[in-house]
């Protein structure tokens, strides 16, 4: 049995990414149900909004989902906090993923909290230190990935360091995975499975504001850029974007507020710059936002919703895995 | 910088460093010029919590699409935008 799917209860050996703003309850839920691993983004969520929205996740799937934290943004006492909140109200057939290393601690009262962890690094160094701090599954993020990047090499040449030293470890590829043949291509390579984030971004149960969703729909791999521009709000972490009018210009535009958007019920001011990535609950200037986009976003054209996108992603995967064990 | 222009600048801006201090528990000094968004002292989610606080000091209000991030990344940018005895 692959690995990934009886590490996490899974179906299909695909997790979906934690991407913040835009995968709530609605996302993480019907990619679970679809026998994937839905994530929720808890980003800076309050320990009431994590409470509010695993409550929702769980009311509309009984397969697991995760949630995913990131350390670097809140710092280590918050994100201890937020693991403390979610495993007080995460079903037990849950798991936890990170962006990036979690302290000791955190990671500690995951396990000792009996829920599986994940998580996601991009560099051969940040993977052993994931495999000592107890990962069940590790997320070798590529260069290739939309959003915020942990290194700065292919998945693959990622995947071939990491698998050469840990023949038995789970290990599962983020950049690059759009469609069944992709996964397939990617256990071919030693994989035992794929997080993919560009691929749900125009989904129906996407929170992407439409803009954002359009973009991705018609974008190839080269309107994308890496660029540390969008960085208020999370500093010092290069990050693949859509090119727009600011990552094409050479001067910078003053920082001023651009756009407002809702959380909580609050409207908050975004400026430009912003790490904040457009939402249905954005107005504004949105086309001048950070669209986290990565290279797979040329085999991604459909906006349909998440059962339709994962049935046909599930048919290309078996009918691909079928073809290259013949060979 | 003289002494009297110090402690109207400490003044002016004590406010403000009670502020980041009380969202910011294991801060203790604030150089004046940290970077504060970069060391996010100032959350991106309290942006408007902190503007609120400048309009307060100053008396009127903000424009917000006026506005950019540069003009509080630091204390001494702060002061010289917002606090200056001649602004207030």
């Amino acid at each position: 049995m692959n690995r990934l799917i009886a590490t996490l209860d899974l179906t299909l050996p695909l997790l979906q990414a934690g991407m913040g703003g835009l995968a709530g309850p609605q996302l993480a839920a019907a990619v679970s149900a679809a026998g994937a691993g839905g994530v929720l983004a808890l980003y800076k969520e309050t320990p009431e909004g994590i409470r509010r929205l695993i409550a929702a996740t769980t009311a509309a799937t009984t397969r697991p989902f995760g949630v995913n934290l990131i350390p670097e943004i809140v710092g280590p006492a918050t994100a201890r906090a937020q693991v403390l909140t979610a495993l007080e109200f995460l079903p037990p057939s849950s798991f936890v993923t990170f962006f990036g290393l979690p302290d000791g601690a955190t990671a500690a009262e995951v396990i000792q909290a009996r829920r599986r962890i994940v998580i996601e690094v991009g560099t051969a160094r940040d993977a052993e230190a994931a495999l000592d701090l107890g990962a069940d599954v590790l997320v070798l993020q590529g260069v290739e990935a939309g959003g915020h990047l942990l290194g700065t090499i292919p998945a693959a040449t990622l995947l071939q360091k990491i698998r050469a030293r840990h023949p038995s470890a789970v290990l599962a590829i983020a950049g690059s995975i759009a469609t069944g043949i992709d996964l397939a291509r990617a256990l071919s390579y030693g994989a035992d499975g794929g997080m993919a984030g560009t691929l749900f971004v125009p989904t129906r149960e996407s929170a992407a504001h439409p803009l954002f969703k359009h973009r991705v729909l018609a974008a190839a791999a080269c309107d994308t850029v890496v660029t540390s521009l969008f960085e208020i709000g999370w500093p010092a972490r290069p990050h693949r974007v859509l090119r727009n009018a600011l990552t094409e210009s050479s001067e910078r535009q003053p920082a001023t507020f651009i756009a407002t958007t809702t959380v909580d019920g609050q409207r908050l001011p975004v400026p430009r710059y912003s790490a904040t990535t457009p939402s249905i609950r954005t107005e504004g200037r949105v086309e001048e936002m950070a669209m986290y986009c990565g290279n797979s976003c040329e085999r991604v054209t459909e906006a349909q919703s998440v059962a339709s996108v994962l049935t046909r992603f599930r048919h290309e995967f078996e009918v691909a895995l079928a073809r290259l064990e013949v060979i | 910088m003289g002494s009297d222009t110090g402690a109207s600048v400490d003044s002016a801006l004590e406010p403000v460093i009670d502020w980041l201090r009380a969202k910011n528990a294991d801060i203790d000094v604030i150089p004046p010029d940290l970077d504060l968004i970069e060391n996010r002292l100032i959350d991106s989610l309290g942006f408007m919590e902190f503007i609120l606080l400048l309009e307060d000091l100053m008396g009127r209000e903000i424009v917000l699409e006026q506005l950019s991030v540069d003009q509080f990344r630091t204390l001494d940018a702060i002061f010289v935008n917002f606090l200056k005895p001649q602004d207030v």
